[in-house]
This record gives structure tokens, C-alpha cells and sequence, in this order.
């Protein structure tokens, strides 16, 4: 049977030729992560949820670097605006979150499956209220 | 997910490390999940004390993104 994988891949890039070099570094690869789409044969495991949630912690340690640099004033002030519509959607996460572990400590895979699947639905979604605000972020699904 | 995922995921966590080191920013986040990204799947699976850890981080770093913006 072929595995089948979601690759999402997530890369930012801001406007204005202000941009500090290691910043445009940071939002080219910043928010690169494989998220698998949850399926039977590709269940949520306890093991493949904690994998997941690290990978997001790497993402979410680049939005953050990006939003320092945004109050800092580093670069330019249409950044407030492009991570506010970002944000929109990553406080829709943190509920899910939760939901997600509850299910897989519960074996729940029916649910924890939908709920993941809605996880990439919202960053798909992020692709396009940031595009909206003039931030590239292109979400790249694939077949691995 | 299986390990050449993993591996990519990784490469593409060390470049972020890296230009953050650059730039004098804080490394230990991206760092800490890096290792545990490779650790899990060298062990195959998590402890309870590993998955509460990472999801502490997690929530934490989302909580403190999602916070309103300072102009």
C-alpha cells in the first residue's frame, strides 16, 4: 500500500528591500515543515504527534523572530498588519492542539485524524490571509 | 513520519538555527526541538515526560506569538 504524506510546505517572504540578510534567510526556510496528512493506514500516533509538535516549534521559533524584528522596527512597518492576519489563524490552533492530544492519549484515531487534517486546513488558510496582506507563503501539498 | 523526512526537517531546522545565531537571537527553542525531533525517532517512541515537554514549548511559543502586537 503507498504511504501517502501532506507535505506542507510553508515559506514566508516579506516585501521592502529592508530586510536584514539572516532575516530573509529565516523566512525562506523558517516555516518549511512536512506535516503528514492523517489517514488508516497513517494513523496519529502519540510518537508521530510529539514529532509534529516539534517541528511547529521550529516554525513558530521563526514567526517569533520575525514579529521581534517587526516591534523592533527592523523592517518595514506593513509587517504589524501581515502578522496580524497570521495570527488570526494561529490562535486557531492551540485549540486544536488540545483536542488532538485528548484523542491520541485516548487511541481516538477517528477524531484525531479529522482534527489534524483541520490543523492543515488552517494552514492552508494562513496561505491565504497572509498572500491577502502581501506575504508569500506558499503551502505545497505533495505526494511522498 | 519516517526518518528522511525527518532529515530533511531537520536540514531545514539548522538553517534557521543558524541564521538565528547569526543574528544573535535566542537558539535554544529550534535546538531543543531539533534534538528531540531526532531523538524520537532514533527510539521509535516518546516518554510522558518527553510529550510534556514539548507540548509546554509549544504552547508557551504559541501563546507568546499569539500575543497582541506592540507598535
Amino acid at each position: 500500500m503507498r504511504k501517502v504524506l501532506i507535505a506542507a510546505l510553508v515559506s514566508l517572504s516579506l516585501a521592502g528591500c529592508a530586510t536584514p540578510q539572516w532575516l530573509q534567510t529565516v523566512e525562506k526556510v523558517v516555516s518549511a515543515v512536512t506535516l503528514g496528512g492523517a489517514t488508516v493506514s497513517n494513523p496519529v500516533t502519540r510518537s508521530r504527534l510529539n514529532q509534529m509538535e516539534n517541528a511547529m516549534i521550529v516554525v513558530v521559533a521563526g514567526l517569533q523572530t520575525w514579529r521581534d524584528s517587526c516591534e523592533q522596527h527592523v523592517i518595514p512597518a506593513t509587517c504589524f498588519d501581515q502578522i496580524a492576519q497570521v495570527q488570526v489563524y494561529t490562535r486557531k490552533i492551540p485549540p486544536y492542539l488540545e483536542q488532538l492530544r485528548a484523542f491520541v492519549k485516548n487511541n481516538n484515531q477517528v477524531n484525531a485524524m479529522v482534527v489534524w487534517n483541520e490543523v492543515l486546513k488552517i494552514i492552508a488558510t494562513v496561505k491565504a490571509g497572509a498572500a491577502a496582506g502581501g506575504v508569500a507563503i506558499s503551502v505545497d501539498p505533495g505526494v511522498i | 513520519m519516517d526518518p528522511m523526512t525527518i532529515i530533511a526537517l531537520v536540514a531545514k531546522g539548522l538553517a534557521v538555527v543558524t541564521a538565528l545565531a547569526e543574528a544573535g537571537k535566542n537558539v535554544v527553542p529550534a535546538v531543543t526541538a531539533i534534538k528531540n525531533l531526532v531523538k524520537s525517532t532514533e527510539n521509535g517512541t516518546v516518554t510522558d515526560a518527553e510529550v510534556d515537554a514539548t507540548d509546554a514549548q509549544l504552547d508557551a511559543m504559541l501563546t507568546k506569538f499569539d500575543l497582541p502586537l506592540v507598535r
